[in-house]
């Protein structure tokens, strides 16, 4: 069993080890964006990988920040060394309570998700709101939050400070499959 | 004196032509050309998890953003924002080998099939569950 896999569940306890009741992507897709008078910067990672477990009504993701792609390849470097140091942090993760949410309600619902964001080590608790659309038995999960650079302690540059947002728009879009579909 | 000065001028001229051209040579590079990279492993995907579950997992660091080649059993194609991505699969039942190609590998991947053992060459960019590659290309389709 995957070394990531086992330590979801040391996470989450034991209540709810139960393959049926795990629901997974690992193409999970991320874009955010920084919106500026001077510059517009947006990145997607289309290889995110998130758990969820219906009727434990918890979820947990994990990104690997190298696998953000940008227009410019120059963008991208300025992401990993100077901003996230994906080196020292080469991933962020999440791990949450939906709160209210009802795994059997069919078609769509909207809910909040409280949890923590751990990005270049430091961990912040977040509230996001979702909408997860179960269709005959398959979840999806779609939402945006806005993450604050200053709370992960990104350092930015004086002289690009102006093409740096403050805060970035970050959206999400998970499609789950049942976890067993994968053996 | 004066032809001197057409000299001075010509010259400082080419000069920022050339800077100018530079600095747009860095601001719109696209990045690795997948093609151009030197392998610096082959392995198949079995080995590659063989190697990671057994403490090993640090010593695939000095591999990120360097290009692998990596032979295993084609599990699934998916498609999303105009790229393909094949999932390849070895012995190890949960975890799979993330191949984001590049948008010109389309005409090859749609004559691939399930099942398919192939071999793809692309830029590792880390572990999650599973190995993740971008920008990769097939180099070789074994069907057996």
């Amino acid at each position: 069993m995957n070394k990531l896999l086992l330590l979801f569940f040391a996470i989450y306890g034991i209540g709810f080890v139960n393959a049926q009741d795990q629901y997974i992507t690992r193409q999970g897709e991320i874009t955010f964006f920084s919106y500026t008078s001077v510059e517009n910067i947006q990145a997607t990672n289309n290889q995110v990988l998130s758990i969820l477990y219906p009727s434990s009504k918890k979820v947990g993701v994990q990104i690997l920040m190298r696998a953000f792609t940008f227009e410019k390849s120059l963008m991208y470097e300025h992401f990993n060394e100077s901003y996230i140091e994906s080196d020292l942090y080469p991933k962020a993760t999440f791990e949450g309570d939906i709160v209210d949410f009802d795994p059997n309600q069919k078609g769509p619902q909207t809910r909040i998700i409280n949890g923590e964001f751990t990005l270049r080590g430091i961990t912040k608790p977040v509230e996001v709101k979702v909408t997860i659309i179960n269709t005959d038995g398959v979840y999806s999960i779609n939402g945006t939050l806005e993450v604050s650079i200053k709370d992960y302690e990104i350092k930015v540059p004086p002289i690009l400070s102006p093409n740096i947002a403050k805060n970035i728009q970050v959206s999400f879009k998970f499609q789950y499959v049942p976890n067993d579909n994968q053996k | 004196m004066k032809k001197n000065s057409y000299i001075k001028i010509s010259i400082i001229t080419i000069i920022c032509i050339a800077g100018l051209i530079g600095i747009y040579a860095i601001f719109n590079y696209d990045g690795i050309d997948t093609r151009e990279a030197k392998t610096e492993i082959r392995i198949t995907t079995s080995e590659l998890f063989e190697n990671f579950n057994n403490e090993k997992e640090t010593s695939f660091d000095q591999y990120i953003e360097k290009a692998l080649e990596i032979k295993g059993t084609l599990y699934q194609i998916t498609y999303r924002d105009q790229k393909y991505s094949l999932l390849l699969r070895g012995d190890q039942i949960d975890q799979l080998v993330l191949c984001e190609m590049q948008v010109d590998q389309a005409p090859i991947i749609e004559s691939l099939k399930i099942g398919d053992e192939v071999k793809v060459k692309g830029i590792l960019k880390g572990f999650l569950m599973d190995a993740i590659l971008l920008n990769c290309i097939v180099i070789e389709e074994v069907n057996e």
